[in-house]
């Protein structure tokens, strides 16, 4: 178990503390768990703590990730060492975060009625920035994608057991993987269109 | 204690659920803090949730998931974006097996690209034949028209099809098609049917509209059984043909095959606001 609870004695968001270099390099260093990812650990976490806090319904999850990634990194530069499992310690301090939001400004954000069914504005731009992304893909990703999120939703489930036998693979790790290629594909889509 | 929070077992439909905010605390915490702690589990949370986007992209949830997922997982910021790229994809996917393009690459796959359907020579030349002995549909009587055509829809060349000298001494025509779709209310409830060829490019289908009350209109194609959106079109406006106001829209022939549509006609106000008018079922038979 931690030692003490590293947000309690934070009652408010403390975003001034920033890490120095030395400090943040130590906390790539602890988060990587001895194997250097060359900070893809980082993001992954950071990108986990903002899809928990936008579950929550916060009003800023990616400040409030940052906060947590902070609070963390603070802790390992001032006690030298963190006993719980790096992953394990990020979710205590996302709980801590997360309840201190709710006492703070950051509320609940209040729902407006929106129109889900209204169309894609721009799908003629959408299909053809696709393309260009996929083009743009390594062509294992490219096939990968392809035969991993296919035409035919039923078939799916036959055709990723094929796929990750065919690349030796299990099911989870050609899923990671697909969603992965996938999330830098919904990147490269959304830049391209706001580059119009 | 993560060894009990994460022995415990999770299948995809409670997945599911976490994502769109129906499962009850206990496990909601339990996956919160899987969702972060967990490797296994948070990469399977992420295929999970692009398999949730992706089948609402495809009409494909039943209605309570569906509701559920609008209010509470649409409404988090970020997420309308990732709907709209699952609906491109989605497209993207379907025509390309309409088309029956060869999938890039084959190293992953040894099968062959679906092709869902395989037209000898033979038929397509009979198609092209058919196609120039189209039918003009009588536009200029309303009521005339629901008794001589029930079917309610007409195959003619499009009005942007050139007709000038010369036009018709190219060779075979990339056979364009129209259809006339009349609203259910004023059919007899027979679907009616549009002939297209596997040189067909576009379909253009005008919509008969009962009343013309929004400044524009979208109109969406469905797979009839599943109510999937497989193109859909914003912004449209109406026009006079003869009597009637209709809505034109062209839709790319290659994402037509041989079975049911319907066509959603949405009325859009200056609010842009959207509501749906009606549907218009159709059969497409290929040549």
């Amino acid at each position: 178990m931690t030692t003490g609870d590293p947000a309690r004695t934070r009652p408010r968001l403390k975003r001034e503390w920033a890490p120095s270099p030395a400090a943040f390099r130590q906390f790539l260093t602890w988060l990587d768990g001895g194997i250097d990812s060359t900070g893809e650990r980082y993001l992954e976490m950071r990108r986990r703590l903002e899809d928990y806090f936008s579950r929550k319904r916060c009003q800023s999850p990616d400040n409030l990730a940052d906060e947590v990634l902070n609070r963390v990194a603070r802790r390992l530069e001032e006690e030298g060492a963190i006993p719980d499992p790096p992953a394990r310690y990020c979710y205590i301090v996302a709980r801590f975060v997360f309840l201190e939001s709710l006492r703070s400004a950051e509320r609940h954000r209040t729902e407006l009625p929106r129109d889900y069914s209204r169309p894609d504005d721009a799908p003629d731009d959408r299909l053809e920035c696709l393309e260009k992304c996929l083009s743009g893909l390594p062509a294992n990703d490219r096939d990968l994608i392809l035969h991993y999120y296919p035409d035919d939703q039923r078939a799916r489930g036959e055709g990723r057991r094929e796929l990750a036998a065919r690349l030796s693979m299990t099911a989870n790790a050609l899923a990671i993987r697909a969603c992965r290629i996938r999330g830098r594909l919904e990147q490269c889509v959304g830049e391209c269109i706001r580059r119009g | 204690m993560p060894d009990a929070v994460s022995s415990q077992p999770y299948d995809d439909e409670q997945l599911v659920r976490y994502l769109i905010g129906s499962l009850d605390e206990q496990d909601t915490e339990r996956f919160d803090e899987l969702s972060i702690s967990d490797d296994e589990f948070a990469g399977r949370l992420r295929a999970v949730e692009n398999d949730l986007i992706d089948a609402h992209a495809r009409g494909e949830l039943s209605s309570e998931t569906r509701a559920r997922f609008e209010t509470h997982y649409l409404s988090r910021p970020g997420k309308m974006e990732r709907r709209r790229f699952a609906e491109a994809w989605t497209l993207r996917q379907h025509r390309a097996v309409s088309a029956s393009v060869p999938r890039p690459g084959s190293g992953f796959s040894d099968r062959p690209a679906r092709r869902p359907w395989v037209w000898p020579l033979a038929a397509a030349a009979a198609v092209v034949l058919a196609v120039l002995g189209y039918v003009v549909l009588v536009r200029s009587n309303p009521s005339s028209r629901e008794s001589q055509v029930p079917t309610s829809v007409a195959t003619e060349r499009p009005k942007s099809v050139p007709q000038g000298p010369g036009s018709g001494s190219t060779g075979p025509l990339p056979a364009p098609i129209a259809i006339v779709l009349m609203p259910s209310t004023r059919g007899t409830g027979e679907i009616p049917s549009v002939s297209i060829g596997t040189d067909s490019t576009e379909v253009e289908v005008s919509l008969v509209l009962d009343g013309d009350d929004f400044p524009t209109y979208d109109v969406a194609l469905k797979d009839f059984g599943s109510d999937r959106i497989l193109w859909h079109r914003a912004g449209l406006t109406s026009s006079s043909s003869g009597a009637d106001r209709i809505v034109v829209a062209a839709i790319d022939a290659t994402l037509l095959k041989p079975q049911r549509y319907t066509l959603e006609l949405s009325g859009r106000r200056a609010s842009g606001r959207s509501e749906v008018i009606t549907s218009y079922p159709f059969r497409v038979v290929m040549k």
